[in-house]
């Protein structure tokens, strides 16, 4: 009994969470490195139904096909696209982004890696390059006292002019991550990433080497979340939201009417 | 005896029961790749031998079966290049638990070693030589012809099957989007030349407009139904008063 109205709560469910995730990429369109997500759907797995029981062996004969119900659908995953986003050019030298698939890996608090696009980097005051957040980049990277000018290569190598000396010196050179399957990668939030099983591991390496991309200085990568795709989706999950809650109306009314057959 | 027009009502409210829920899960999967709509089968003909013994009792509509429309959905560009759809006819070939499956959902991602699996579980896509892989962190690219190439280099053919049209019925679904043979099916013979395009998906089949339609058409069928035992219970307690002495 009911069965249709879970059906449409299966779908009115699925399409909630996709409007979630339309909103957190549209709020998301102007964040640094933040990689648009989409939601799958998929449909729930069906029951068959065997009605043998109530025929009799003649009917069987004629019976080809076995009664398949439905039970509604589900989002499957809600899986990062990892495309690239547009450089914007901008006045920091430690605003860096990555050309290519590699990510920049951050020190946690708790000791693990944390992997990012985001490159607006900022010196803290022991010189250290951390994320907007404070996370330290992994590769130790300490500009000395008095530097004036930093100067990051495409390979990552980072060079620092300390009182405006004419010779810069190498202070370090940043590694990258990739992963096979960047999409599984989980989202920690503050446009970070963490590895998961289905990512694989971690694979590190300079940028430059096949497979990293390259480092650019003065740019950032903008979020790539297309905007107008967004908003068509979110009409469409609109739409059907409304179809769906026809049919539950017009569902009820049936059971309004079954409710009415029987006379006072 | 139960009375056979009561019966006949309830029997027809079930129907309406079961074809607003196959109805309800079109509408909710109107935007599931690959989805095929599906349509309850209902007859009373093939009963009526059997009404014919038993007088009127079994005259009532039956849900006998599930019938799938393979219709084709739209193409819709994602821009994801392990995304592909197929222009022309025929299955891409998974392999699940069950043995060799077939879908035209073309939503598929990369596991951690480098295979494709599609998004519903995690069956991988089947080329030439079996189970697809993909070199880590490779440029993926396939060809219209269905060719799989990593960084330019050509790894495998993806296996598309073409099955006939009087041997769609004999495909059991798993989830309307993922279906496997069963015991009846006879064969599924590989496309030379399939039209394969990446980066788009197929859309599901479900067409909103239609749904809505049959939406009404089954509230009043339902309502209908619910008339009929309301007639026939006026018409039982008017039976009644007939016995009733006049006070």
């Amino acid at each position: 009994m009911f069965q249709p109205l879970y059906v449409a709560a299966t779908g009115l469910s699925a399409f909630e969470s996709e409007v979630l995730e339309i909103s957190n990429n549209l709020a998301n369109a102007q964040t640094v490195g933040f990689k648009k997500g989409h939601t799958e759907m998929e449909s729930l797995f069906y029951i068959q139904k065997s009605f043998k029981d109530t025929l009799n062996d003649e009917m069987n004969k004629i019976q080809e096909v076995i009664p398949e119900f439905g039970t509604g659908v589900r989002v499957s995953a809600t899986p990062r696209d990892f495309s690239q986003g547009k450089m914007e050019v901008t006045n920091s030298p430690l605003d860096i982004a990555i050309q290519g698939n590699g990510f920049f890996q951050f020190k946690m608090a708790d000791g693990s890696i944390a992997y990012g696009r985001a490159g607006n980097l900022h010196a803290d005051n022991d010189g250290n390059l951390v994320d907007p957040n404070g996370h330290i980049l992994n590769d130790d990277i300490v500009l000395p006292e008095g530097t004036t000018g930093v100067v990051i290569q495409q390979d990552g190598t980072v060079l620092a002019a300390v009182n405006n000396a004419l010779v810069q010196e190498t202070v370090g050179q940043i590694t990258l991550a990739r992963f096979n399957n960047p999409a599984g990668l989980k989202s920690l939030g503050q446009n970070l990433y963490t590895e998961t099983e289905a990512a694989g591991e971690a694979i590190t390496g300079f940028a430059g080497d096949p497979g990293f991309g390259q480092i650019s200085q003065y740019s950032l990568e903008a979020s790539n979340v297309d905007v107008i795709s967004e908003m068509m989706r979110m009409v469409m999950v609109q739409r059907m939201f409304d179809a769906i809650t026809k049919a539950v109306s017009s569902y009820e009314a049936i059971l309004t009417s079954v409710q009415r057959m029987k006379q006072a | 005896m139960p009375d056979p027009i009561f019966a006949i009502g309830e029997s027809g409210l079930n129907v309406s029961e079961e074809k607003i829920r196959n109805l309800m899960l079109k509408m909710v999967n109107a935007e599931t790749p690959g989805f095929k709509g599906s349509d309850i089968v209902v007859r009373s003909f093939p009963v009526e031998l059997e009404a014919a013994e038993k007088r009127l009792n079994t005259m009532a509509p039956k849900i006998e079966g599930t019938y799938y429309n393979h219709q084709k959905g739209s193409l819709i560009s994602t821009g994801r290049p392990t995304d592909i759809a197929l222009g022309g006819n025929g299955f891409f070939i998974i392999l699940g638990p069950w043995g060799e499956g077939y879908t035209r959902d073309g939503r598929f991602k990369l596991d951690s070693e480098g295979h494709l699996i599609t998004v519903t579980n995690g069956y991988p896509l089947l080329g030439q030589n079996g189970p697809l892989e993909v070199p880590a962190g490779s440029e993926l690219e396939i060809t219209q012809d269905g060719d799989v190439k990593a960084n330019g280099l050509l790894l495998d053919r993806i296996r598309v099957g073409m099955i006939e049209k009087r041997e769609l019925g004999n495909l059991q679904s798993l989830n309307g989007v993922i279906f496997k043979p069963t015991s009846d099916f006879i064969n599924i013979q590989d496309v030379a030349t399939p039209r394969v395009v990446q980066g788009y998906v197929e859309a599901s089949n479900v067409n909103i407009i239609e749904e809505t339609r049959d939406l009404i058409v089954n509230q009043r069928y339902a309502t209908g139904n619910t008339e009929v035992i309301k007639a026939r219970e006026t018409s039982l307690s008017r039976l009644m008063s007939i016995g009733r002495t006049n006070q």
